[in-house]
C-alpha cells in the first residue's frame, strides 16, 4: 500500500536527491537518519527506496522517478509493517 | 599459472539479514531470520546463536529462538546492494570473479604493488568502503589460491581478515574437519566418513588409486583440495547461453494442474522475451518440476524447428507437464530454452514475419512497463 506524501529535498549535483523531511497525514517529519537506500528497477521506470528515521519512527519512502511523485511505502511500528 | 599468487575472497557476513539490520535499525543486534511462512532464506548472526539455519523451516527456527524476528525477503534491496559493492571491486584489480550474490574472488598478484606490497590493505580498505556505504561487515579471506582464500574468510567469519600462507596450510589442514573445504557438502562428507576419513590430513593420505575408483576424476581433485592445492584461475563467469530459462518456487506450493499451467504460461513468456530480447532462437524446450519433498527432475524436447516466442515455448512445454504424474504439491516450476542460434533471416521459423513484429511491439511495451 503507497499514500503519496509531499517531501522537501537537497538536490546535490554530487550527491543526487536527498529527502530531508515530509508531511505525512498533517504532520511534517525532519528526516534525522537515512538508514539505507537502494533502487529498483521496473520497466523503464526506476524508483528510489529510502529507509529514513525522524527519530522516533521507521519509514520507508519511495521516490517514483517516471511520475515525479514521492510516496509511503511503510511505516514501522515496532517490528511490524503498518501497511503490510 | 602465475606463481605466488594472491588470492583474496571478500564475503558479506549474513548478506539478506545484515541488509534488513542496516535498513531496519531496530533489528540490530536481535535475532532476525529472512524468510517467508516456510522456510527461512538466511539469519543474522544472533539467530545463528540460537542455532537457526539458512535452509531450515521457519516453524523449527521459531521453536529453536522464540524471540526470532521474521522479515520477509527483498531480493531488489539485495541484488541493488551487491552490484553496488561488485562495482567497487574494480579498483582493486582487474581480475574478479564474481562467486554469488554476496562474494567475489580477486586476484591481485599485479596490484598488491599498489598497496605496499600488502594484500591487508586491499582487505582493511574494502572492508572500510562496504562499512561505510552500506553498514554491512565483510570478512575477507586471503591466501595463495581460491580454495584456500574462502576457508581462510571462513576462518575470518564474523567481520574479520585472515591469511593463510602456503607454509602454514598444511598444519591448518591437517585436523581440519573435510566439509569445511568448499565443494565437500554433507553427502560427500558421509561417504568420506564412511571411508574413515575425517580430516583433511586423513583425506590427502588416502589412497588417491581408491579415491579415484571411488569418486573418478573429482578422487584426484579431492586429493588435491586436501594438502591446499588448487589451480583455479580467478575469472570471470561468462555466460555460455547455451541456455535460457526462468524457474519459480511456489509458496505454499500447489497442486491441480490448472493453477500449475497458470505459472507455465508466465515463465514460458519470460522465457520468450529473454530469448528475444538477447537475438537468438532455441529447438530444445526443457521444463523443471520439485515436489515438496525436494524431489526434482526434469523433461525435455528437441522440435526440428526453432521457436522464439511465448505461446510456441508454452505449447511444447505444456505437452511435456501433462505427460507428468502431479502426485504431489509442485514447490518449484521451471521452462529453459536450449539449442540455441543467433536468430537470423536464413534460419526459418515456424512463424510468420507478421507473428515477429507483433511479439517485437509487445515485448517494447512489456520491457517499458513490466519488470
Amino acid at each position: 500500500m503507497r499514500k503519496e506524501v509531499k517531501v522537501g529535498v537537497i538536490c546535490d549535483p554530487a550527491k543526487g536527491i536527498t529527502p530531508v523531511w515530509f508531511v505525512f497525514m498533517g504532520q511534517k517529519h525532519e528526516i534525522k537518519n537515512i538508514t539505507y537506500k537502494w533502487v529498483v528497477r521496473k520497466g523503464a521506470n526506476y524508483a528510489d527506496h529510502y529507509s529514513v528515521s525522524d527519530g522516533k519512527n521507521q519509514f520507508e519512502i519511495v521516490y517514483d522517478r517516471l511520475n515525479a511523485k514521492w510516496m509511503i511505502e511503510n511505516i514501522y511500528n515496532g517490528y511490524d509493517s503498518v501497511f503490510s | 599459472m602465475k606463481k605466488n599468487r594472491i588470492v583474496v575472497l571478500v564475503d558479506m557476513d549474513a548478506f539478506f539479514a545484515s541488509c534488513e539490520q542496516q535498513e531496519k535499525p531496530f533489528l540490530r543486534g536481535k535475532p532476525v531470520a529472512v524468510g517467508g511462512k516456510n522456510i527461512v532464506a538466511a539469519c543474522s548472526y544472533e539467530a545463528k546463536a540460537y542455532g537457526v539455519k539458512s535452509g531450515m523451516s521457519t516453524y523449527k527456527a521459531i521453536e529453536i529462538c522464540p524471540s526470532l524476528i521474521v522479515v520477509p525477503g527483498d531480493m531488489e534491496k539485495y541484488a541493488f546492494t551487491s552490484r553496488e559493492i561488485m562495482k567497487m571491486l574494480p579498483d582493486y584489480t582487474s581480475e574478479i570473479e564474481i562467486f554469488s550474490v554476496d562474494e567475489a574472488f580477486l586476484d591481485v598478484t599485479d596490484t598488491v604493488k599498489f598497496w605496499d606490497n600488502n594484500p591487508f590493505n586491499i582487505a582493511k580498505d574494502l572492508r572500510e568502503r562496504i562499512k561505510r556505504r552500506f553498514g554491512i561487515n565483510a570478512s575477507v579471506g586471503i591466501s595463495y589460491n581460491k580454495l584456500m582464500a574462502k576457508l581462510a574468510s571462513f576462518l575470518a567469519k564474523p567481520d574479520g581478515i585472515k591469511m593463510i600462507k602456503r607454509d602454514d596450510a598444511r598444519n591448518l589442514l591437517e585436523n581440519l574437519p573435510v566439509e569445511k573445504l568448499s565443494g565437500i557438502g554433507q553427502r560427500l562428507k558421509k561417504e568420506l566418513n564412511a571411508l574413515g576419513i575425517v580430516t583433511c590430513g586423513e583425506l590427502a593420505r588416502f589412497p588417491v588409486t581408491i579415491l579415484k575408483k571411488l569418486f573418478g576424476q573429482y578422487g584426484l581433485l579431492l586429493h588435491y583440495m586436501a594438502m591446499g592445492e588448487d589451480s583455479s584461475a580467478v575469472k570471470e563467469a561468462v555466460p555460455k547461453n547455451r541456455s535460457m530459462g526462468h524457474s519459480k518456487t511456489i509458496p505454499g506450493g500447489i497442486e491441480d494442474k490448472h493453477t500449475a499451467l497458470i505459472y507455465l504460461f508466465r515463465l514460458c513468456e519470460m522465457v520468450g522475451r529473454k530469448v528475444r530480447k538477447s537475438g537468438m532462437i532455441g529447438k530444445t524446450v526443457s521444463i523443471t518440476i520439485r515436489y515438496e519433498d525436494f524431489f526434482t527432475f526434469t523433461r525435455q524436447i528437441t522440435l526440428s524447428y526453432y521457436i522464439e516466442s511465448g505461446e510456441e515455448i508454452y505449447e511444447i512445454a505444456k505437452g511435456l507437464f501433462m505427460q507428468t504424474d502431479t502426485l504431489y504439491r509442485i514447490r518449484l516450476l521451471g521452462v529453459s530454452l536450449s539449442g540455441l542460434v543467433k536468430a537470423s533471416r536464413q534460419i526459418r521459423l515456424k512463424e510468420d514475419e507478421r507473428g515477429i513484429r507483433l511479439r517485437r511491439a509487445v515485448d517494447a511495451i512489456n520491457n517499458r512497463y513490466d519488470r
